[in-house]
């Protein structure tokens, strides 16, 4: 569960246009949203000048705007651009948000804590078919093992999965079949909803070890 | 014209409002303050309503209680093929959220009047609750969207279902539940907060207008 890792923080259609979603990573709250031109800006999730999350701020398009007292923070620099308290300065330059790593590949949005880490190595397709995320109030410890043992229903297409962990008690499990047969992907999506939600009353029911 | 009993943080009446805005149907308020000084509780109030509760609405005499109810009264009377459904599977589909609606006030609700109105609750139960309701009411939304649906129900325009929930998961954190695992109804709430007449209440915030091509 390494800070430099590259994770999973979001399935890419998780980020329509003018959304602002709310993530969390190893703990870390993150503001995550898509630009107009389709920059993806994974944030701290914390205005600078009173502290209230971004995530309930406003995407306009090219900057998020704070609920609060209307701070505006440009998407790729996360520079603030306006102060609503002092509209005739420029806000000072080292005024910028934390901004953290961000790829978007096979449907989902990965980031890492901490910068630099190396490229993200998988073996997946571009396009695989992306499954719902099952959030578990369990640390992800606890899921590896039952990930690891689990039977894919209608003997189809095993998942590739991912475990998100979100902090030190609970994570997110983001599957995807990396070729999914090209009739019925609706019905082979709900048969492995189903199964992870099963998977995830065992999990929670299981003392953390 | 209606009389409107309401009170200003109180979610049901919130849903009730949010159609009556939305239907631009004239109405007066009056408002009954829930919390603190428990105004619903006098016997003016009481000869009204004698569950004491809010919301209520008179109709030129038509007396009606209750959030689900209020909402179907107003919306088969004043947009019966919209925000009412008149087909049978659809009928059946509205009554489902409107009945999940009030287990979400019994839950998710609870919480909220807990933290804010100190009003006695089991809390983690509540909590237990709501995690449930909300987990399934996100895995639906998921799927909706997976079908190319906005709303809870099937259908191009949302119904009283969506207002129905809709006050108890944009106000769920008032309560100490966060909406941070909902992935699924974070969007769905942004798309309410896009409706036309959409109104905002205390602890209810706008979100950005849509992107224009």
């Amino acid at each position: 569960m390494s800070a430099h890792a590259w994770h999973p923080i979001a399935a890419a259609r998780d980020l329509p246009p003018r959304h602002v979603f709310h993530a969390k990573l190893l703990g870390q709250e993150l503001a995550v949203w898509r630009a107009d031109d389709g920059f993806i800006n994974v944030w701290e999730n914390r205005c600078l000048h009173r502290g209230v999350r971004l995530s309930i701020g406003l995407n306009e398009g090219q900057e998020l705007k704070c609920q609060y007292h209307g701070w505006r923070y440009a998407s790729r620099t996360a520079g603030c651009t306006y102060i609503p308290a002092h509209p005739e300065g420029a806000p000072a330059r080292r005024i910028a948000n934390r901004i953290f790593p961000v790829i978007e590949r096979h449907g989902l949005i990965w980031s890492a804590l901490e910068t630099s880490p190396d490229d993200l190595q998988t073996s997946l397709p571009p396009d695989p078919l992306v499954l719902r995320e099952i959030a578990i109030d369990a640390p992800a410890a606890i899921v590896e093992p039952l990930l690891a043992a689990y039977d894919p229903p209608g003997h189809g297409p095993r998942p590739i999965f991912f475990i998100q962990p979100t902090d030190s008690e609970s994570c997110v499990i983001r599957g995807v079949v990396p070729e999914p047969p090209p009739t019925g992907a609706l019905a082979l999506l709900r048969l492995h909803d189903a199964a992870l939600c099963a998977l995830r009353d065992v999990a929670e029911q299981r003392p953390a070890a | 014209m209606i009389t409107f009993y309401e009170d200003a943080l109180c979610e049901n009446c919130y849903a009730v409002r949010l159609l009556l805005h939305m239907l631009a149907v004239p109405y007066t308020s009056h408002f009954i303050e829930l919390y603190p000084s428990r105004a619903n509780l006098q016997p003016r109030f009481r000869a009204i309503n004698p569950l004491a509760e809010l919301p209520v609405i008179d109709d030129d005499g038509v007396i009606i209680a209750g959030a689900a109810p209020i909402l179907v009264y107003l919306a088969a009377k004043h947009a019966p093929g919209t925000w009412y459904a008149t087909d049978t599977p659809a009928l059946a589909q509205v009554t489902h959220f409107l009945t999940l609606a009030e287990r979400l006030s019994a839950t998710v609700g609870a919480a909220r009047r807990h933290e804010s109105g100190f009003a006695p609750t089991d809390l983690p139960a509540a909590h237990t609750g709501a995690t449930r309701l909300l987990r399934g009411l996100d895995a639906h939304l998921w799927f909706a969207e997976q079908q190319g649906n906005a709303w809870l129900l099937p259908t191009p325009h949302p119904t009283i279902a969506d207002l129905a929930c809709f006050p108890h998961v944009i106000l769920c954190e008032e309560g100490g539940i966060s909406r941070q695992p909902y992935p699924a109804l974070r969007r769905w709430c942004d798309r309410v907060k896009r409706l036309p007449n959409f109104l905002v209440m205390p602890g209810v915030f706008l979100t950005a207008p849509p992107k224009t091509e």
